[in-house]
């Protein structure tokens, strides 16, 4: 269960959203106010220098990663609660990176152990330089942009990738 | 590094970017504890002296003018200086806090105000949530376990780094309002203030 909701977020904040699991239970959310254009420009700027090879689909600071995942980019959801959200919607935890596949959830931490970020898979290259498979995900970087870049290819900060869930049904 | 200087490489829209990178309150935390320019200030601001003029600053930047299309730009800094104070002076960092919990467009100084104010560290804790164990209040030592059950915006559990005061106080903020601001260019990246603190301002009130 999520902890006791107090104060923000909750779902008597006129600034959250309605928000649930698949099995109905709340997901504390709050929209976050958008940063201003000279913040949102530096950032970008920043992190091209740093993952030249990420590419910037949009810009927006009103929702995070596991907002833009599981509320379509309309609120901030604490990456803490991911978790249990992965648990609720009826995901299956797996190891195997070969077993990635797009549609995919990769979910990174922090040497901590701490869940900092997470990822969905938009396309498997075929890596013909190590005769291997590159993983492409999409995610929201913190509070800033939206990028389409490679499993491994983000900031130190949002940690590296822990586990990898999927919902996929096989017939 | 001068207090001073600490306090301006805050200010920067750099310093914002990169404790930005963070998807929960908990991370976010952990990102300003591990800026050079905090540390330093950490340090600095062990002394009631150097806290008092963070405690100036935070409240100068509480004072200007915010763009209401936007967050506030000065959230980063102001959540920074007042957990600052939380680990030096928990009397000033409530006194910043009380004169900053109710500005409007902001999120990180929001959340660090509403823990110094005990919004939830004062509730009773939740049977479903996992513990934070704060070893030598040291952020790195830190454990937690159950990433899942520990929260920080709608979690009552205790977050790491904090000295909050128990006690409820009534601590008057009466900062020198004749604190100056001042805006210089940062190479095309947008203002960044530079402040000019008067010394002989009045001080603080003193807790209770």
């Amino acid at each position: 269960m999520f902890p006791i909701i107090i104060g923000e977020g909750s779902e008597r904040d006129p600034r959250s959203i309605p928000l649930s699991t698949r099995d109905s239970t709340y997901i504390p959310n709050y929209r976050r106010p958008e940063d201003s254009p000279e913040v949102l420009r530096e950032a970008v700027k920043m992190f091209k220098t740093d993952h030249e090879a990420a590419k910037l689909r949009s810009s927006s600071s009103t929702y995070n990663c596991v907002g833009h995942l599981f509320a379509a980019r309309r609120t901030w959801v604490e990456s803490d609660h991911l978790l249990t959200i992965l648990e609720r919607d009826g995901y299956s935890p797996f190891q195997d990176v070969q077993k990635l596949w797009v549609g995919d959830m990769v979910v990174y931490e922090n040497p901590q152990g701490e869940t900092t970020h997470v990822a969905q898979v938009t396309e498997i290259q075929l890596d013909v330089e190590v005769g291997g498979r590159k993983v492409i995900v999409l995610s929201k970087w913190g509070v800033y942009g939206e990028y389409l870049h490679e499993l491994l290819d983000v900031p130190s900060r949002l940690g590296k990738p822990k586990a990898f869930w999927t919902e996929r049904h096989e017939v | 590094m001068t207090a001073s200087e600490a306090m301006n490489d805050i200010e920067r829209l750099k310093f914002a970017v990169n404790v930005g990178l963070a998807n929960s309150f908990r991370a976010f935390l952990r990102n300003i504890n591990s800026e050079p320019s905090v540390s330093e200030l950490l340090v600095l601001a062990g002394s009631r002296e150097v806290a008092l003029d963070v405690l100036k600053r935070l409240v100068s930047l509480s004072r200007l003018r915010v763009d209401f299309r936007y967050l506030n730009r000065f959230d980063v800094p102001m959540a920074t200086y007042l957990w600052v104070l939380s680990r030096t002076f928990p009397e000033l960092a409530r006194a910043g806090a009380e004169a900053t919990a109710d500005l409007p467009r902001t999120w990180w100084a929001d959340q660090v105000c509403g823990y110094i104010l005990g919004d939830w560290s004062q509730k009773p804790a939740a049977s479903t949530s996992a513990g934070v164990t704060i070893m030598s209040g040291d952020l790195t030592n830190v454990n937690t376990t159950n990433v899942a059950a520990t929260t920080s915006r709608f979690s009552i559990e205790p977050l790491p780094g904090f000295e909050t005061s128990k006690e409820s106080s009534q601590v008057k903020s009466d900062a020198d309002e004749s604190s100056e601001v001042r805006y210089t260019e940062e190479n095309g990246n947008g203002a960044v203030p530079t402040y000019t603190t008067n010394s002989a301002s009045k001080s603080l009130a003193e807790p209770q």
